[in-house]
């Protein structure tokens, strides 16, 4: 019993998603019809891949707000490329996509890294620079319009689906998912399980121990935001391939919602602590309480406002069971 | 010290955006130098709601080509759609010492104050796109009658919809503009005697993703069974597209701007099958029509009409390559 009430307590998060799931679906007739499970997990894509780039750069106690313009940079990017190859195949598809995901992602997390360690800028503003620039470009190499005439080859990753039957002539699981699901897996795997992963947390609780020890704390801190502007860039071209278009004003303060999630899932905004997986939760309370208020359709005013009190709340809640401990 | 830096800084970034933006050959000090030789030529400013929407970017293709056609030198600078930014240029504007002042008003509040005080000093204000309520020194307004588009939008809702079925619009609650095809859209559908079920999609805050998944949520919700949806804005339009091919549902869009995009789709083999038909407005002959409302005051000092409506029309494959 006791264990129960302190498996319970540490995953609040956990039961608190279950129960809103439980909430939705009494109230809707739809919610947990496969077609609604299966777009629900596409609609949790882009902000699982935004939120598990930024756990890196959290645990080290920084902070990114530039994922958002970086990811529609890379979106546009990825379509103007795209552009070039009006006979691609499938495959050349994610050719380029992932591409200029890894082409922009490196680009400005090399630059937010060489800020935050070379040059001593505190992350806050230099991702704020970034944020600013990278929408500027993103509307200088556009002219403000959105790029549009791909071939339907290049939706394949972000709209496509697997299995269609009869039922169901557009397929039911969506590739979206499973790709993004390969993608934070690893990225799971890579902070809980490898050295580097190990360094991240070292440098993110404390810094001067860390290097003390050995560490080459800047290098950690460079690539870990090389590896989050990857995962913003990731999140962004699957706007475009989910579109099928390259939109300017794409993901904008898509930052926000990616910052609440890691939050929501228990990482400290102080650093040293929090996993990528404990933040898919934190993406999955604000996409099945975004779907299921549209569902309810609910106004969208009213949407921010309860997704901001549960924010809060988790955090009051997350920090009287840190201090109990 | 500081005070100083910062001010410099300003005037040297909006002396840098002013440059940026006429890429025409009179430039700001060129203005200058042949002020002498052509005291004539009218200097007139103008204020866009924002260069990063191609809406307002046409505006200013046609402020400049009737700058050219008139022969007055246009001073055209980006409003950022904050009331803020716009009241700043308007004073600059003024100081500047230009003939008249045109601009996008989109938030009729906030820059009502600057507006009156460039009434004060004798500089004719003129808005388009978007005009203030608030204030009578507005000399003339050109503008799209976005009611009547919306009305447009409606016609073609009935038209393509069948008698008792579900229509949705995907809205953007916050500009004036949206709200207004909104009512005029509304209007023309519950009046339909195609007992029409409408159904409120959600406000879809200029971001296509988030239309995306407002319409895939929409098309769960009813099982599919939406028969057209009329989108307030084309990325909205782009966000329902992508949704509805997902679904596998056959809902018709008409989308609201006439941006290239739109009409690329409705000619496209594949989407041209969702994506049917278009209001568009006429941004050039808005801006077209404000610079030659200026002209006209500042020679007889007065317009012909105080409100000068441009009518938007509907595109659908027809005329969609035009």
């Amino acid at each position: 019993m006791e264990k129960l009430k302190a498996w319970l307590k540490k995953n609040m998060v956990i039961v608190f998603l279950i129960g809103l799931c439980i909430g939705f679906g009494v109230t809707t007739d739809t919610f947990f019809t496969t077609k609604n499970v299966m777009n629900l997990t596409s609609q949790m894509a882009i902000n699982a891949l935004l939120a598990t780039g930024l756990t890196y750069v959290i645990i080290l106690g920084g902070i990114d707000i530039s994922v958002g313009s970086v990811a529609a940079l890379a979106g546009v990017f990825s379509a103007m490329v795209g552009l070039m190859f009006p006979e691609m195949s499938v495959f050349m598809s994610i050719l380029i996509l992932v591409f200029s995901a890894l082409f922009i992602g490196t680009i400005c997390g090399f630059f937010n890294g060489i800020m935050v360690t070379k040059f001593n800028v505190v992350p806050m503003i230099t991702t704020l620079a970034t944020m600013t620039i990278a929408r500027g470009v993103t509307y200088i190499i556009t002219g403000g319009t959105a790029v549009f005439g791909l071939p339907s080859q290049f939706s394949w990753l972000g709209a496509g689906r697997f299995l269609t039957s009869e039922s169901h002539p557009n397929g039911i699981i969506p590739i979206i998912t499973i790709f993004t699901v390969i993608v934070v897996a690893l990225m799971h795997i890579l902070l809980a399980k490898t050295v580097f992963g190990r360094h991240v947390y070292a440098t993110g609780s404390n810094m001067q121990v860390a290097h003390l020890s050995g560490i080459n704390t800047s290098k950690v801190i460079l690539q870990s935001h090389i590896l989050c502007s990857i995962m913003a860039a990731l999140g962004g071209v699957l706007v475009a391939s989910k579109l099928q278009n390259g939109q300017p004003g794409a993901c904008e303060g898509y930052e926000m919602y990616a910052i609440a999630s890691t939050v929501l899932g228990g990482t400290s905004l102080a650093g040293g602590s929090g996993s990528v997986a404990r933040a898919m939760f934190g993406v999955a309370i604000i996409a099945v309480i975004n779907n299921g208020m549209n569902l309810l359709t609910i106004s969208s005013y009213w949407q921010k406002v309860v997704i901001g009190s549960i924010i809060l709340l988790a955090v009051i809640f997350d920090m009287s069971q840190k201090k109990k401990a | 010290m500081k005070k100083f830096l910062s001010v410099l800084l300003c005037a040297t970034m909006v002396l840098g955006l002013s440059a940026c933006g006429s890429s025409k050959p009179a430039t700001e000090g060129e203005a200058d130098a042949d002020n002498g030789a052509a005291e004539e030529q009218l200097t007139l400013g103008f204020i866009v709601g924002s260069r990063e929407h191609v809406f307002y970017n046409l505006i200013e293709d046609g402020i400049k080509n009737a700058s050219e056609e008139l022969g007055f030198k246009a001073i055209i600078l980006d409003g950022e759609l904050d009331s803020n930014v716009t009241s700043d240029h308007i004073n600059n504007l003024v100081a500047q010492g230009v003939d008249a002042i045109a601009l996008s008003c989109n938030d009729p509040g906030g820059t009502t104050p600057a507006m009156e005080a460039a009434d004060k000093e004798n500089i004719p204000v003129f808005t388009f796109d978007c005009t203030s309520e608030v204030t009578d020194v507005v000399k003339c307004f050109v503008g799209t009658d976005n009611v009547e588009g919306g009305r447009l939008g409606g016609q073609e809702t009935v038209r393509l919809a069948e008698a008792g079925q579900t229509v949705g619009i995907i809205n953007f609650d916050e500009p004036q503009s949206c709200i207004d095809r909104r009512t005029g859209w509304e209007e023309v559908v519950n009046a339909s005697d195609k007992g029409l079920d409408i159904i409120d999609i959600g406000n879809y805050e200029g971001d296509a993703a988030k239309a995306e998944q407002l319409m895939s949520d929409a098309l769960s919700a009813h099982n599919n069974d939406i028969s057209v949806v009329f989108a307030v804005g084309d990325p909205a339009a782009t966000g329902a597209l992508a949704a509805i091919k997902a679904a596998g549902a056959n809902t018709k869009i008409i989308g609201f701007d006439g941006n290239p995009e739109a009409k690329a789709a409705i000619l496209d083999a594949e989407n041209g099958k969702y994506w049917v038909s278009e209001i568009s407005q006429n941004p050039m002959e808005i801006g077209k029509q404000i610079s030659q409302n200026m002209m006209d005051y500042l020679k007889n000092g007065s317009v012909a009409e105080e409100k000068v409506m441009i009518a938007p029309y509907i595109i659908t494959e027809e005329n969609a390559a035009q």
